[in-house]
């Protein structure tokens, strides 16, 4: 913790590590300047500067990310800011990289909707600062820092749901995010004063053992985990996205989505470490039951949806589960390097296909939000290009190759496996193989279907830019993933020294193997099981 | 030079069935000329390597290429010139080539189209493609079955006389469906691949056992399949394996030789795959006479001998063969009794005659059962071309062309004057296959029975009663035979308003000769000329004896097999390993060149065919001969009338022996009516029902049900959505506290 | 050659190989449409091209003796996971590449025969976009390579099916979509679990074969991955029990799309079941074989039956091709170089007979737009061609010898046999039932009198463009009939080699891999350092030779000798293992004939005595 008074040499330490924050900085700037124009400027001024500023700004703190990231030398965390409440290292580089990048593509597909001229102003302003949220909650060491990140990216969302004034949806999905969001972050502010009456400290690297009360720290910790596993949106704490992305404003949605994702994986990543550490077998088994149902439940429930937006929502409840999955192999010291890389992998793809998606769907000139698959019939033959990008889109989610989407769900598979969850990678898996079956009835609807009514598209060139770049992305992610993999494994690979536990053991697969041997085994060679190898 | 002499054989008919078949546009005469050049050429080339070839002790083997290899694997293309093969090369190449003569006449236009013309008439198709060149398509097939019983007769290992023996089954299905508009004729063209195609599967899983076995991999550890290997094989592990071995080998053998002759009865209509061959009468008579009688059918007699060594090896499969002969012989002679499609008779007569190739070859007497094939071959091509010959003026004479009429006898009698070529080319080979003294049947047929009596290869017991029916059947033989000459030419012609004037075409008797052309007539008489002398090559003044000239090739077996009957492998006689003269003149030929068989020669000795012990067979073959004729004469011999007598003197037998037992009737009872209906509850009941809807589609749909019925719980109440959030927690603080405690008990 | 270190440099013509119907595709893509003619060409180009730029590597394949990988690309490509891009070709996959670079302008051919199909432009893009995955199945060498163009394979092909198709056209494609996706992702997680368990940790084919790591699985862990794996390749195939989606699929495909779908993209299953469960599980082969095998032959059986009943030409062709790929799992299971050459040949067969089949069906639905089979009649009086080709065609896939359905046929029985005389017996009668259903359906459909009445009477006989198409199909069939050599000679090198990695000696044990003890769990997880640590010493006591990749070439040399009988186990093999899994020996390696003394052992062990021995000497 801070010492003070404060001497000249920290003070100037301080001010200098502020340059490893310098693109939240411009983030937070932007968002002023934006603001600022809407009350200084005229009308017309407006229309064209605000999107402008704020698309420049962010381009430019996504450079100066990259700078810094190159400038960083493999291995070497800068702590910034009141003894390193903020840590900025290779992973985060590659976070913010991933969370600029996507808020890029939103604005291409955001670009000038003609819906909510009004608000304009507020979305650019918001989305600046909701972004800057999501950054500051990958790169908190610790949890009031945490927090401070949550509700910066949570109240801008908020209001995005509720941006369609003239909706009572819109207005409803905004009550229900908020309640239910102030609810969350209720109980993870709960869970954080746990913790600090726990170990006497929320300071991140102090949390790797409970000092005081393992038994507090053990609901203090499980509390802070339902507060990001909400704005991950994981099962049960998933109830709110399908009726507030249903809600909410089309060009918004994907952001909505990405930007929560991001964020609470972002520090579950880094909270991984020590909660690992101090509960070896608690959080395994948690976080096992909590990934497994979602996967399945997202998938299941998405089966039924006839509405876009739904099951497009309840996909990427699924996907939030794929990432848990990722989080969970975290847990072993030999998958570390992985499951770490794997999820970044994931964020890397997973958040411009949800937001190009999404995005693609707000092009459909209509009745806001209210996309049922038999609308789409027959699109394919009106709107190729349209057609053929949402399918390859699409396709990703379902994580076919030779796209971007397959490698982020075998990267996380893969460390699955080598982390000893076979069994739950199978699982993994199968339920994928059903949100295969949804995503084909989308394709099924546009390409097989005869046409029942005829759509029109709000055709705008940065949108269609923005979804070429998207397209390009995955195609190239899904033939060289090592574009991004091998950065990510390099960064992995700095951070953590070797302080968790060894072995996940949750799955006893060695167990279940042994068990499914003596019934199958004899009945297969009709002889003795012969389970180990004889010496030489 | 040799080798190329050889390939021409096969290869020649081969390509006139090319030439044949692409070019489409060629007149009648080149397509005779190619058709009977062909096969004519292939047997000048038969008659030169048989000339070279008659002294050979060894087989002679041309290698061409490799034609399958895998691993252990590797068979040969490759051709065995021996006595056996080179003789069924005459054979088939030399009655063939009178067949395609004869076919070049019978098969001219206006005859073969009639099978279309009613076609034609019923439909308004202008022409039917394929039809302008019926002639051209009929002696393409005819050349290409040429060429594939060559291969079956000249391969040097199984699995290329596998690739004849299928050939000539599928060659038979073409000809046998040439009128591929008539449905009765494509189904028994069917019918005869099918049921050929259950014996070839015995024969296959016989070849696979054999090969798979020790038998099958020669000394430098290959699988060629080739005769010579096998046997050599066979005879080393026979003289050197351990006791145990040697056992377990011969059990092996009696599993392979029955698959052998499982395939054998299905190509040679044998009990119980006999059931194709009078249907295969729905084809031109020219091919029943080449396939149905002389060469195809008897490729099973072949099989048998060209294995001769293991089935010598397993005396059990030698009595199953004799007996299931005979009773085949027995049964198809009754039923011949009861036809009168004339072409039906003479079917069952050959499946009958078969049976008397199979007695031999099952007795172990396997020079006769070849003896009798040629005489058969010569002898039943008569009869099929004679019964042609008969149709041909049928159909002059009563102006129709519908089978059911010409070809039945009841519509026949008194052709004697009308047709006198046709009558006595017939009569010669009646009475050749009835057995008459000095024609060729009664020499071969006598050689199966007294031979078969002397060889001790099966039990006496068994020898007795199989020989004792041989000559039942022997009497029926002649019996239904003149009565088929007696109804056919002789009393009056009756045409075809004696039966029932239904058929439409008025009653005319037919005026002057209705002989026929000069094509058709020469080679049934060079035929029949056969049929009366070649009977006399059993003695052949100034040319090699046939026992002797065939000896080579199954002599060795023989021997082996009544060395290892009395157990002398290992015993001092081998053990001596001298090398003296051998006292019957029979082994000289015997694998000289070869010590083991010297040996063996010297202490085995088959027992010898004389004067003394043949002249009893002589008398009551020759009794039972003229005595069937005289049966036959006295009840057919003037007037129809009496068939009525005879048929009313047997009763339901004859009933039942008019439809061949029933048998055909059977199978479909037992077979194919519940076969089909098998297979369509397996398609739409276990296939499509149970597999693809139950359990491929039910999965799908009761997950996407399970999908629906889960949606109630995302009701959009804030309050529910709330109590989820903390019954979440809850949960997950529960899970906690259940793991803790787990925990902290282990 | 193989897996010697990263970026052999040589000509890339796998590559091209690959790269070539891609660029076919982006031409297509800057035409304008509606351009049929234009499509065609330049597709037809293409795809010909491709067939000789396979023709090339065929022969330059040829020039290198040995039984090895040629041609082989290696080159970084996820450095991080040692997943790398390695393309090579031995005997086997040649064959296959050369089938599919053959098929495929036959199969573009056809489509422009009588009828063309509607977005020609997208069919055609979709088809060589197809061939590209296809080719890459055969040629990669690394396991996630492998996979990513194994799940490529599904996304032309559905959409071939799901918008050119029948009427339940969506149903068939979504099942088929679904369903052998369901396998292959099984298989993904075997492949990760391989890559956990290998010391090397890496996917390259060649490094696996021989890692340490693999090569100490037990039994039991072995059984699990061959499971994974067989079930993706089983629905491939199809096996029996998941067969179902086949007929659909064919049903509903059109022409072309059901021409590539028989001819090729079924070959991927039994490809796979040969080139990977084989070598990479030898010891789970045993214990899977009664199993598969046992559905196998129900299969071959079964799906005949069922194709007797059927009464739709195209259906009874697919039933008909589960029985005939019954034959060719059947052949893989024998494990022995017989059965495995005569399944690969019988593959090139099959995908031969089999394509021909359903282009005819498909002029003959061109003409008739119905394919039912009770509609037709005496179709030989009015298309004499057509019926002749049918018929040759016919009687090749029944394996009539001469033509090239027998050679195969012929081998497998023989390798089935000479590991289960069941096996065997019930495989052959699998030769009366396709004799059955096939007449049968010959004679309904082209003989007896066609009715002057109905529409057959005015049909027209097959057109130049039809028969340009068909017709090197049935010169094929008569070329393999008479001289199998010509494909059997560049299989069974690479079969033999394939079978010493296989092939359990009688102490059940694969002689061409170093048996290393590692800690009982199978070393999953081992770091790469320990597994390191692991196998550096194990290895010197087996034999003096250097562990893991290395090994390989070795291997390779020995395999190519061409005098090396595959025969003589020698007293010299290293037989460091207790007898213990004799069992899983004698089942594998059972000649199955009663009489065989040691001197006449009909099936013996491999050569892999003399690979070691060689390893050994070069391994120093």
């Amino acid at each position: 913790m801070a010492t003070n008074p404060m001497s000249p040499a920290q003070w100037t330490d301080m001010v200098d590590s502020l340059r490893y924050i310098v693109p939240e900085l411009m983030l937070a700037f932007g968002a002023v300047a934006v603001l600022a124009i809407e009350a200084l400027a005229g009308p017309g001024t407006r229309k064209r500067l605000e999107p402008l500023v704020a698309w420049l700004t962010v381009f430019v703190a996504f450079v100066t990310n990259i700078l810094l990231h190159l400038g960083l030398r493999a291995g070497d965390v800068h702590y910034v800011a009141f003894d390193g409440m903020l840590a900025i290292d290779a992973t985060t580089g590659i976070l913010r990289a991933v969370i600029l990048g996507t808020l890029l593509i939103g604005y291409g597909f955001t670009w000038k909707k003609q819906i909510w001229t009004a608000v304009r102003s507020e979305y650019y302003a918001l989305s600046l600062i909701s972004a800057m949220g999501a950054i500051i909650m990958c790169e908190a060491t610790h949890l009031l820092v945490l927090v401070m990140g949550l509700e910066l990216l949570s109240l801008p969302l908020y209001t995005f749901a509720a941006l369609r004034k003239d909706k009572s949806q819109s207005r409803e999905a905004a009550l229900k995010y908020f309640v239910l969001g102030s609810l969350a972050s209720a109980i993870l502010i709960f869970g954080m004063a746990l913790l600090y009456g726990a170990v006497g400290s929320v300071q991140y690297d102090q949390l790797f053992q409970a000092r005081i009360d393992r038994n507090m720290y053990g609901v203090g910790a499980i509390f802070v985990l339902v507060g990001l596993l909400f704005k991950g949106g994981l099962l049960p704490f998933y109830v709110w996205s399908p009726d507030v992305y249903e809600g909410a404003p089309d060009s918004q949605v994907g952001l909505m989505a990405a930007l929560a994702k991001v964020g609470a994986f972002g520090a579950l990543m880094k909270l991984a470490g020590p909660f690992f550490t101090a509960m070896p077998h608690v959080l395994p088994a948690l976080l096992i039951v909590v990934a497994a149902s979602t996967m399945f439940a997202g998938n299941l429930m998405a089966l039924a949806q006839t509405n876009i937006k739904r099951l497009l929502a309840y996909s990427s409840v699924a996907h939030a589960g794929y990432l848990l999955l990722g989080i969970l192999a975290m847990g072993s010291l030999k998958t570390l390097g992985l499951a770490q890389s794997a999820i970044l992998f994931y964020m890397a793809t997973y958040l411009v296909t949800i937001v190009a998606s999404f995005g693609l769907i707000a092009w459909l000139q209509g009745d806001d939000g209210k996309w049922e698959l038999k609308d789409l019939a027959g699109s394919g033959q009106r709107h190729p290009t349209w057609a053929v990008t949402l399918t390859i889109l699409l396709f990703s989610l379902a994580g076919i190759p030779p796209l971007a989407g397959f490698f982020g769900k075998a990267y996380i598979f893969h460390a699955a496996v080598g982390a000893g969850y076979g069994s739950l990678a199978i699982f993994g898996v199968l339920t994928s193989v059903m949100s295969v079956f949804y995503y084909l009835r989308v394709i099924v609807a546009i390409w097989f279907e005869p046409e029942t009514k005829q759509l029109h598209l709000a055709d705008m060139l940065p949108g269609r830019l923005a979804a070429q770049i998207v397209i390009a992305w995955l195609i190239l992610l899904g033939l060289f993933p090592a574009v991004v993999y091998d950065p990510a494994w390099e960064a992995s690979l700095t951070n953590g020294e070797p302080r968790y536990f060894p072995e996940a053991s949750f799955f006893p697969d060695a167990q279940v193997q042994q068990a499914v041997d003596a019934v199958f085994l004899p009945v297969v060679r009709g002889v003795p099981v012969q389970l180990e190898k004889p010496a030489p | 030079m040799e080798s190329g002499l050889a390939l021409s054989i096969p290869l020649l008919p081969l390509l006139g069935f090319v030439v044949l078949g692409l070019f489409k546009s060629l007149s009648q005469k080149a397509v005779a000329a190619i058709a009977v050049g062909t096969v004519a050429l292939s047997f000048l080339c038969g008659c030169v390597l048989f000339a070279s070839h008659m002294h050979d002790t060894e087989p002679v083997v041309f290698t061409y290429f490799r034609w399958i290899s895998a691993g252990p694997l590797a068979i040969d293309f490759a051709l065995q010139l021996d006595q056996l093969s080179l003789l069924m090369t005459l054979i088939v190449t030399g009655v063939g080539c009178l067949i395609h003569w004869y076919a070049t006449a019978y098969m001219a236009p206006h005859d073969t189209v009639h099978a279309q013309e009613h076609a034609h008439a019923a439909h308004g198709i202008a022409a039917l493609k394929l039809d302008d060149h019926g002639y051209s398509r009929f002696f393409s097939y005819l050349n290409l079955f040429t060429g594939l019983m060559l291969i079956l007769v000249l391969a040097a290992n199984y699995v290329l006389m596998f690739v004849g023996w299928e050939g000539v089954g599928l060659a038979s299905y073409l000809l046998i469906g040439f009128y591929y508009e008539k449905w009765s004729a494509t189904q028994a063209g069917k019918k005869a691949f099918l049921v050929n195609r259950v014996g070839d599967f015995f024969f296959l899983t016989g070849l696979m056992l054999l090969l798979s076995s020790a038998l099958g991999t020669n000394a430098e550890g290959q699988i060629t399949a080739s005769y010579v290997d096998i046997f050599a094989r066979a005879y080393e592990l026979l003289t050197t394996a351990n006791y145990l071995v040697r056992g377990e080998m011969l059990a092996l053998v009696t599993g392979i030789t029955l698959c052998f002759f499982l395939g054998a009865s299905g190509k040679s209509a044998q009990i119980p795959l006999f059931v194709w061959l009078p249907d295969a009468m729905e084809g031109p008579t020219p091919v029943s006479a080449l396939i149905h009688a002389a060469t195809m059918v008897t490729a099973g007699v072949y099989l048998i001998v060209r294995s001769s060594f293991l089935f010598l090896m397993s005396p059990a499969t030698m009595i199953v063969i004799a007996i299931v002969a005979v009773l085949t012989a027995f049964f198809a002679a009754t039923i011949a009794m009861t036809q009168y499609d004339i072409k039906r008779v003479l079917a069952y007569s050959t499946i009958s005659q078969l049976g008397f190739m199979f007695i031999a070859a099952g007795l172990g007497a396997f020079i006769p059962a070849i003896f009798h094939l040629m005489t058969h071959a010569f002898f039943k091509a008569c009869l099929f071309l004679g019964a042609g010959s008969v149709i041909h003026g049928m159909e002059h004479a009563t102006g129709s062309h519908d089978p059911a009429i010409v070809q039945d006898m009841r519509h026949m009698g008194g052709l004697k004057d009308k047709m006198p070529i046709t009558h006595w080319t017939m009569l010669v080979s009646c009475l050749a296959i009835a057995g008459f003294p000095l024609t060729a049947g009664f020499f071969s047929k006598d050689a199966i029975l007294h031979e078969g009596f002397l060889f001790p290869f099966v039990p006496e017991s068994v020898r007795f009663v199989v020989i004792a029916l041989g000559y039942v059947t022997a009497f029926l033989t002649s019996v239904y035979m003149f009565r088929m000459y007696y109804l056919t030419f002789h009393g009056t012609f009756r045409g075809i308003g004696h039966v029932d004037a239904a058929h439409g075409a008025e009653h005319h008797a037919p005026t002057g000769s209705i002989e026929s052309p000069f094509q058709m007539t020469a080679p049934l008489q060079i035929l029949a000329l056969l049929a009366l002398v070649s009977g006399f090559l059993m003695f052949a003044p100034g040319f090699v004896p046939f026992e002797h000239y065939l000896a080579p090739v199954v002599h060795r077996a023989q021997l082996t097999a009544l060395a290892t009957r009395e157990g002398i492998w290992g015993s001092a006689a081998v053990a001596a390993g001298g090398h003296h003269e051998t006292p019957a003149g029979t082994e000289e030929h015997a694998g000289a060149g070869n010590g083991e068989t010297d040996l063996v020669a010297s202490t085995i000795h088959l027992p010898e065919a004389t004067w003394g012990n043949a002249f009893p067979f002589y008398l009551i073959s020759t009794l039972l001969a003229i005595g069937g004729i005289l049966y036959a004469k006295s009840i057919w011999g003037t007037d129809p009338a009496k068939t009525t007598s005879f048929k009313q003197a047997f009763g339901p037998l004859y009933d039942l022996a008019r439809n061949a037992w029933g048998v055909d009737s059977l199978y479909h009872a037992i077979f194919i009516a519940p076969g089909m209906r098998l297979f369509d509850a397996l398609w739409k009941g276990f296939d499509e029902g149970f597999i693809d809807d139950t359990l491929v589609e039910g999965t799908g749909r009761v997950t996407i049900a399970a999908a629906h019925s889960v949606r109630g719980l995302q009701s959009g109440y804030l309050r529910q959505y709330a109590f989820y959030l903390v019954a979440g927690t809850v949960a997950l603080l529960i899970i906690a506290v259940v793991v803790v405690i787990q925990q902290g008990r282990g | 050659m193989p897996s010697s270190g990263i970026a052999e440099t040589q000509t890339a013509w796998l590559s091209l190989l690959l790269v070539l119907p891609l660029l076919g595709v982006i031409a297509l893509l800057f035409q304008k449409q509606e351009n049929d003619d234009q499509h065609f060409a330049t597709a037809m180009i293409i795809s010909l091209l491709t067939f000789c730029v396979s023709l090339v590597a065929w022969f330059v394949h040829g020039a290198e003796p040995g039984a090895g990988f040629r041609l082989v690309e290696h080159y970084k490509w996820i450095p991080s996971l040692g997943a790398t891009w390695k393309l090579g070709v031995d005997g086997i996959s040649l064959c296959l590449v050369m089938l599919t670079t053959f098929l495929m302008p036959l199969a573009i051919r056809s489509t422009r025969a009588t009828a063309t199909p509607k977005k020609y432009r997208e069919f055609l893009m979709l088809l060589l976009g197809l061939e590209t995955a296809l080719i890459g199945v055969f040629i990669s060498l690394d396991l996630i390579l492998f996979y990513i163009f194994w799940e490529s394979v599904l996304i032309p092909m559905y959409f071939l099916i799901g918008i050119w198709g029948g009427e339940r056209r969506i149903n068939s494609a979504t099942k088929f979509f679904v369903y052998t996706m369901v396998g292959s992702l099984l298989m993904l997680v075997a492949i990760f679990a391989l890559w956990h368990v290998s010391a090397a940790k890496s996917f390259d084919y060649e490094v696996l074969l021989t890692d340490p790591g693999v090569a100490s699985l037990t039994a039991s862990q072995q059984w699990w991955l061959f499971g994974a794996f067989a079930l993706a390749f089983a629905v491939k195939v199809p096996i029996f029990p998941f067969h179902t989606w086949l007929p659909d699929a064919h049903t509903d495909a059109p022409t072309a799309g059901s021409i590539l779908l028989a001819g090729v993209l079924l070959k991927m299953g039994t490809y796979g079941l040969l080139r990977f469960n084989l070598p990479l599980f030898p010891e789970a082969t045993p214990l899977w074989s009664p199993f598969l095998a046992t559905l196998a032959v129900i299969g071959i059986i079964y799906a005949a039956w069922v194709a007797t009943a059927q009464t739709d030409i195209k259906r009874l062709v697919a039933y008909s091709s589960v029985s005939h790929m019954g034959f060719v799992v059947l052949g893989i299971l024998a494990v022995n170089p017989i059965g495995a050459t005569g399944a690969t040949l019988q593959m090139i067969n099959h995908g031969i007979t089999t394509g021909a089949l359903f282009m005819l069906v498909g002029f003959l639905y061109d003409r008739r737009h119905t394919r039912e089979i009770s509609e037709f009649r005496g179709i030989i009086q009015v298309m004499p061609v057509f019926a002749i080709c049918f018929w040759i065609t016919l009687f090749a896939s029944i394996g009539l010898p001469g033509l090239n359905g027998f050679p195969g046929e012929f081998m497998i029985f023989l390798g089935a046999a000479q590991h289960s005389r069941e096996w065997m017996f019930f495989a052959v009668t699998g030769v009366i039932w396709g004799a059955i259903y096939m007449l049968w359906l010959y004679q309904r459909v082209f003989l007896g009198k066609v009715d002057a009445k109905s529409a057959n009477a005015h049909l027209h006989d097959l057109t130049p463009n039809e028969r340009t198409a068909i017709v090197p199909l049935l010169i094929l069939m008569v070329v393999l009939g008479l001289y199998s050599p010509l494909a059997t000679d560049r299989i069974q090198p690479s079969v033999d080699r394939l079978m010493q990695f296989s092939m359990l000696n009688e102490f059940g044990q694969v002689p061409a891999r170093i048996p290393i003890p590692v800690e009982p769990d199978g070393g999953i997880g081992t770091t790469p350092e320990e597994a390191a640590a692991t196998s550096g010493p194990a290895a010197t006591p087996a034999t003096d030779l250097e562990p893991g990749v290395d090994a390989a070439p070795a291997v390779d040399e020995a395999a190519t000798d061409p005098d090396t009988p595959v025969s003589s186990e020698d007293p010299a093999t290293p037989t460091g293992d207790a007898p213990a899994t004799d069992a899983d020996a004698d089942s594998a390696t059972e000649p199955n004939t009663g009489a065989d003394t040691p001197a006449t052992d009909p099936e013996p062990a491999p050569a892999p005595t003399d690979g070691a021995t060689e390893e050994g000497t070069d391994g120093n």
